[in-house]
Order: structure tokens, then sequence, then C-alpha cells
């Protein structure tokens, strides 16, 4: 007769840990990823879905609209080729303010609520320095938003590069475009994730956070457009969307809204235009300010 | 352990801690001061959280200015504040710390179920915090605190907020985790009676300075057991009479307090009762503890301040 089967233990219970211990960077990773997939409404509520998931639309769906429009184009030869950065131009155009409203959305989330239940010293009291947890936030608001800005441009490129005669010959030619479309989708999500940030610094209520980020830029549109009527281009720049338009076109080279020509050459603009260096210096000064308040705060708290 | 040397942490106006040199041993020690006395501040900067304003300090032999990642890879943290996200599960939550620890993500999985379900949290493990009793948050505060295998652990009151069972239950399982895994303990609190419970050593501190250390042994030794008495009958010849053998007595009414000083004393109290005609209806000996050593600490304190 065989013996019976001896006993196999599938849990031992608690044991001591004797295996590698990942570095800074694996822990930073852990941070970046965590955040980029709460982001992305993993684990969130049905509102926080819906929300991004209508944002997210509202994004693709001028890409697709200027996509189209660029393939009708093409076949309308009368109208001649128009250029490939009027369509990029556009689309950042067009979505400035759903990119405004998704920064504000999932920085609030993503800051507000560990403030607000003053998580931050179990971080701190993680193998990591104390402004990688800064590092992991921004690295994972502005990684998600380069993306969401860049796939639909790039869809838009690529629709171009389709209808064009030879595919390499039309890259290289528009060698420039595709740089400036790279940092576009880098400068937007830089200045509207560091203003969303700077402002869910202030305040723990996810609310407060998104309204106020929110209503910063409508009401600074509201006072630079009172204030158009001067005639001081440099005026202008008290609109922060502004700021980093200007600066988008100063990448593609274009003029302000100079995009409308894809449906009417007759159109006039006369919004105002300055000189790139100083659309560059505002840049760098607003994302200097939101830093620093980001900083400021995060240092009372113990960073 | 921990060896300080003349550690201190000064803020704008306030001198939080002030030239603090201590050496812990090993093994399961008590921070006790009152609130605001600089216990908090003194863990922050043991766990390098904060950089002292003058001063060293090694905790595992490690120092907390220049090895601090090291330092947090091996030291564990619980501390006093409400402090997790409210919309995570705590599975979640205990096995993100356990990677931000550096664990892999596999063994930061089995580790987190296997200190949740050490600190007693079963399926509930798979809710939101948000969900979770005061006692269940402060298990799954624990719990994170462990799931790196830490060499020491830092409690910064572990049974606050908690009701008499709850505390009965967190003391109990902060004991098991002391013996079972071998850890040692830095535990701050303001409850003496938690102190006595699962601490061996005392550090002391009151307004940022350091005014004792010790073993519980070596502390609470030098204040006197004492003997509580209810009596009945004529209390005011019973007491002359025990102070007439030499006796300190302090009594309330009917209650009376003796210094216990050896055996001899039972002989004593019973003969005078007997001649006074004092009925003795209850006589308790009562060990010494740490408050009668607070207690002490206290008056020379005030002594010396009166005095200056």
């Amino acid at each position: 007769m065989s013996s019976p089967p001896k006993g196999v233990i599938y849990d031992q219970g608690y044991r001591p840990y004797e295996g590698r211990f990942g570095g800074r960077r694996a822990a930073l990773w852990t941070m970046i990823w965590a955040d980029f997939q709460r982001a992305l409404g993993i684990k969130k509520s049905g509102w926080y879905k819906f929300g991004l998931a209508f944002l997210l639309a509202l994004i693709v769906i001028p890409a697709i609209f200027l996509a189209f429009t660029a393939y009708l184009l093409n076949n309308l030869q009368q109208v001649g080729q128009l250029e490939l950065r009027l369509f990029l131009s556009a689309y950042y155009d067009w979505t400035n303010t759903w990119l405004l409203l998704l920064s504000a959305m999932i920085a609030s989330d993503l800051l507000c609520n560990d403030r607000r239940y003053r998580v931050l010293p179990l971080y701190l009291a993680r193998p990591i320095e104390s402004y990688d947890y800064l590092l992991a936030k921004s690295a994972a608001i502005f990684g998600f938003l380069f993306v969401v800005s860049l796939v639909p441009a790039l869809g838009i490129l690529a629709t171009k590069v389709f209808l064009s005669e030879n595919a390499i010959q039309f890259l290289g030619t528009h060698g420039r475009d595709v740089g400036a479309t790279l940092l576009s989708s880098l400068i937007y999500p830089v200045f509207y994730g560091s203003f969303a940030m700077a402002a869910s610094s202030l305040t723990v209520s996810r609310n407060y956070a998104f309204w106020g980020a929110v209503g910063s830029v409508i009401l600074s549109g509201l006072i630079a457009a009172s204030l158009l009527a001067t005639h001081n281009d440099y005026l202008s720049l008290i609109n922060f969307s502004q700021i980093v338009a200007g600066a988008k076109n100063a990448l593609y080279g274009v003029s302000a809204n100079e995009w409308v020509r894809i449906f009417s050459a007759r159109i006039e603009t006369t919004l105002p235009s300055l000189d790139p260096w100083v659309y560059a210096g505002a840049y760098i000064a607003f994302v200097t300010a939101c830093a620093s308040v980001i900083y400021s705060v995060y240092r009372r708290e113990g960073l | 352990m921990i060896e300080t040397q003349g550690l201190t942490k000064r803020y704008d106006a306030a001198t939080a801690l002030d030239s603090v040199t201590m050496k812990v041993p090993e093994g399961s020690i008590g921070l006790l001061g009152e609130n605001g006395a600089g216990k908090t501040t003194l863990i922050k900067l043991l766990l390098g959280l904060l950089k002292p304003t003058q001063g060293s300090a090694r905790v595992l032999g490690m120092d907390i200015t220049r090895q601090s990642l090291e330092l947090r890879r091996r030291v564990g943290y619980m501390p006093e504040d409400d402090c997790l996200p409210l919309d995570v599960t705590g599975m979640d939550f205990v096995s993100r710390m356990g990677m931000i620890s550096g664990l892999p993500k596999t063994a930061a999985v089995q580790r987190t179920h296997d200190v949740l379900y050490l600190v007693g949290i079963g399926e509930e493990r798979f809710r939101p915090l948000g969900t979770y009793s005061t006692g269940m948050k402060q298990k799954v505060k624990l719990a994170q605190a462990l799931v790196h295998d830490p060499k020491l652990v830092l409690l910064d009151e572990p049974t606050v907020g908690m009701d008499p069972k709850g505390r009965d239950e967190m003391l109990q399982l902060i004991q098991d985790i002391r013996k079972k895994m071998g850890l040692q303990l830095l535990v701050s609190t303001h409850l003496l009676g938690d102190v006595e419970r699962i601490c061996e050593a005392v550090v002391i501190i009151r307004s940022g300075q350091l005014v004792a250390q010790g073993s519980l042994k070596e502390l609470v030794g030098d204040a006197a057991e004492s003997l509580h008495l209810r009596v009945a009958g004529p209390v005011e010849k019973f007491v002359d009479s025990l102070r007439t053998d030499g006796l300190k007595i302090e009594s309330v009414g009917n209650l009376l307090t003796i210094r216990y000083e050896n055996d001899s004393i039972y002989e004593t109290i019973m003969k005078r009762a007997a001649e006074s005609g004092v009925q003795i209806r209850r006589m308790e000996r009562e060990a010494p503890s740490l408050e009668d050593f607070f207690i002490k600490l206290h008056t020379e304190e005030d002594k010396n301040v009166i005095a200056s």
C-alpha cells in the first residue's frame, strides 16, 4: 500500500525578505506608472472616466476633422496644396481649451488628494529623495498630456504623408514641421500641466483646484480682450493661452490663426503677433513662476 | 540601535530639539513625552526627513544625513496622523508602498498579502481605505511600515484614536511582531501604560530635551512600592501610632498609603491596628510604575524650578 501524499504548505505566512531591492530608479518608475494609470482613469470613478473620455474625444475629433479636410482639399486641385503646418497649427489652436481642462482635471486629482489625506509622510519615509515625489507627479502629468496631444497630431501628419506623392521626400521637406509638432506636443503639456499643478498645490480641494486653473485662464483671456482696444500687442500676453499659442506659432512659423486660410484665403486676421523671442521669454517666465509656487508650497509640507 | 550626539533642531523662533545625546540599545524602546515635547521631530530626524541644525545621529549604524536613502530602506514608519488615501484599496496601497521601497512587483504583492494577514486585515484588503474603521486603518498603517521587511520600525502614537479593545489588540500585535519577527521598535507615545506593556527601555523627552533614559527596571526601581489600606475605626490614633514606628504615611479620610520598606511592615501594621481598635477592611500592595517615576521626575523638576 502506498503512503498517503504528504501535506504541501502553500502559504508559509510572513517570512523575512531575502530577495533583491530595486534602487531609486525603480521606486521612481513605480510612482510614475501608478500616477499614469490613475490619470488614465484606472480604478477611478465612473464620472472621472466619463470626463476623461469626453475630453479625449474633443481632442481627437478635431484631428480627424483636419485629416479629413486635408484629404478633401488634396482632391480639389484648384485650391492647391495647403501647407502641413497650417493643419498642425490649427489642431493645437482648436484643442488648446480641452488640453487645459484635461490638465486641470488630472493635476487636481493627482496632487490634491495626497495633501488632503496627508499621505506625503508615507512617501517621504521611503528610500527616495524628497524631490522624487514631485518629479514623479510631473513626469506622469506631462507624459500623459504629451501622448494625448502628440498622437492625434501624428495622425494629421500621417494623413498628409499618405496623400503625398513621395513620403520620404515629403518628410524631408517638412522636417521643420515634424520637429515643431514634437515640440508643440511638449510645450502645451508643460505649460498647462505646470499651471494646473501650481493651482492644485494651493488647495486640497480638487474642485477648487480645477476651477481655479480653468477660471484663471478664462479671466486672463477676458482681461486681455478688454485691453485689445489699446492696440498694445504686449498686453495680449495677459491672456495665458496666448503665451503658449504664440510660442507654438513661432515653432511653425505661422502668424496667429493663419490656419483660417484652410477654409478661405480671403479671411484676414488681425490678432497680435509678437517677436518669437518674446513668446519664448514669457513662456519660460510663466513656467518658472508656476514651478516656484509648487516648490514653495511643497517645501512647507516637508519636501 | 540609535545613537545621537548633540542632536538639535531649531525652527525660526522655536527649538524643537535641544542637544539630545543618547544611546538607545536594541529592543523595544519607548519614546515618552508630552504633546509638543519633540518626539515627532526626533523621529523625523532619525528617518532623515529633516536635517538637523546641529549634531549628528546614527541609526542601525547609518548616518542620518549621509546615508538617509539606505536608512529608509531598512526602517519602517507608522505616522501618528490619518495618512491613508481613502479612494485606494488596502491591497493596492500597501503593495505600492512596498514597490516604492524597492520590492519587485511580485514580491510586493506577496508580502502585502502576508503582512495584511499578519495584522488581521482579511477580505477587507480589497475595499477602499475610506470604508475602514479607525482600528483597521491603524493596522494598514502598520502593515505599510512592515511590508518591506525593515529592521527597525518607528511607531508614532500607534494606539491613537482607538477604543480600549482596539488598543489592546494593537498593543498585542506590536508585542507579537517584536517576538515573532525580532524587529527593533521605537514607540513614540504619551501613554505610560502602553510603554510599560510593550517596551523594555524608555527615553523621556521634555521641551526638546532628554530628561531620562534607561531600562524600565532601572528607572522605576527607584520608586518605592506602596501599601494601600482602607480602614474603619479610630484612624487618627492608628496613623499616629504607625508614625511613631517611623513609617511614612499619607492619609485621606479612611484611606491610607504607606510606603513599603520590607515585609516586617505587615507585623507592625497588624499590631498597631489591634492596639488602636482599627479594622483593616482592605490592604493592597502596589508595585512601582512608570507613572510613579514620572511623578517623581516632575516633583524634582518643580523643586529645581522653585529653588532657582
